[in-house]
C-alpha cells in the first residue's frame, strides 16, 4: 500500500454506449476511446452535497441532514493533434457538442494499471457535450481544445465492468 | 441532444449511438461503430495483421471484434491471441 500519482496509472476512456452506469461490459471499453494519452488536466468530476439544516425550538443549535447531491461543472483540456489520425484530432472530433456517452475512470490497482477485465472497478459519469472549444493559440504552448461536460444522469464512483 | 446518424456495434448487441454529424459518425466508425443496418466491410487477415502489429491492445480489440463475428478465422485468433498473450521466448 502506498501513495501514488495518477501519471501512467490511472486510465481514461470515453465510452460512446454503457450497458448499464454500474456495469459496462468489456466490449463497451472495446467500443470506446482510451483517451489519457490525449488529456492535459480534468476538472469537476466529483460530487458536491449540500446540507438541509433543520433547527427547532429546543436548542440553539442547528443541526443539519444531508441534502441534495450535485455534480461539479466537468470539463476536460485535451491537446490538439494537427492530423486527423492523431489520437488528440480523433478525441476532437469524437466529443462535439452534443455528443453523449460516458467518461469512465479506471483507477489503478496493486500499483499497476488496472486491467479492463471483468470484476475491475471503474467510475462512470454519464456526460454530454456542452461545449468543445479549441483555445486561442498562444506562442510556445501546444496547442489545446477544452471539453465542457454535463452530468445528465446520477454517475456511479464503484461501477463493476462486467464480462 | 444527439440526433441524426444512429450507429450500432457488432459487440454490443442492442446498444445504439446516435452521431451528431458526419463528422462525428466518422469518429465513431474509428472504434467499429457502423451505420444502423449496414455490415462492417471486413477486413482481409492481412489487413489486420498490418493495422494491429504488434500492439496488444489493438490486437485484444480485434480478437474481440473476430471473436463476436458469425464465423471467426482460425488463423486470424490464433494470431491475435498470440499478439495479446505472447509466450515468454517470443
Amino acid at each position: 500500500m502506498a501513495l501514488y500519482t495518477p501519471d501512467e496509472l490511472e486510465r481514461i476512456y470515453f465510452l460512446p454506449s454503457a450497458a448499464s452506469v454500474s456495469a459496462p461490459t468489456v466490449a463497451n471499453f472495446t467500443a470506446g476511446e482510451d483517451i489519457t494519452d490525449a488529456i492535459v488536466s480534468m476538472s469537476g468530476f466529483t460530487f458536491a452535497a449540500n446540507k438541509t439544516e433543520v433547527p427547532n425550538l429546543g436548542s440553539r443549535f442547528t443541526p443539519s441532514v444531508s441534502g441534495r447531491l450535485t455534480a461539479e461543472d466537468s470539463s476536460i483540456e485535451f491537446y490538439k493533434g494537427d492530423s486527423a489520425t492523431d489520437l488528440e484530432e480523433i478525441v476532437r472530433v469524437l466529443l462535439p457538442r452534443g455528443a453523449d456517452g460516458y467518461i469512465a475512470r479506471v483507477h489503478p490497482k496493486d500499483g499497476a494499471q488496472a486491467a479492463i477485465a471483468a470484476a475491475t472497478k471503474v467510475e462512470m459519469w454519464p456526460v454530454e457535450v456542452m461545449s468543445n472549444s479549441i483555445a486561442p493559440p498562444v506562442p510556445g504552448e501546444a496547442a489545446k481544445f477544452t471539453v465542457q461536460f454535463s452530468i445528465p444522469r446520477q454517475p456511479n464512483q464503484s461501477a463493476t465492468i462486467a464480462a | 441532444m444527439a440526433t441524426g446518424i444512429t450507429l450500432t456495434h457488432p459487440l454490443l448487441g442492442d446498444e445504439s449511438v446516435h452521431a451528431v454529424d458526419e463528422d462525428h459518425a466518422a469518429a465513431l466508425a474509428h472504434l467499429g461503430w457502423v451505420p444502423e443496418g449496414t455490415k462492417a466491410p471486413a477486413e482481409t487477415i492481412a489487413e489486420i495483421k498490418d493495422r494491429v502489429g504488434d500492439d496488444p491492445d489493438l490486437a485484444a480489440q480485434a480478437l474481440a471484434l473476430e471473436q463476436a463475428s458469425p464465423n471467426p478465422r482460425v488463423t486470424l485468433v490464433e494470431h491475435l491471441s498470440a499478439v495479446v498473450n505472447p509466450s515468454p521466448e517470443d
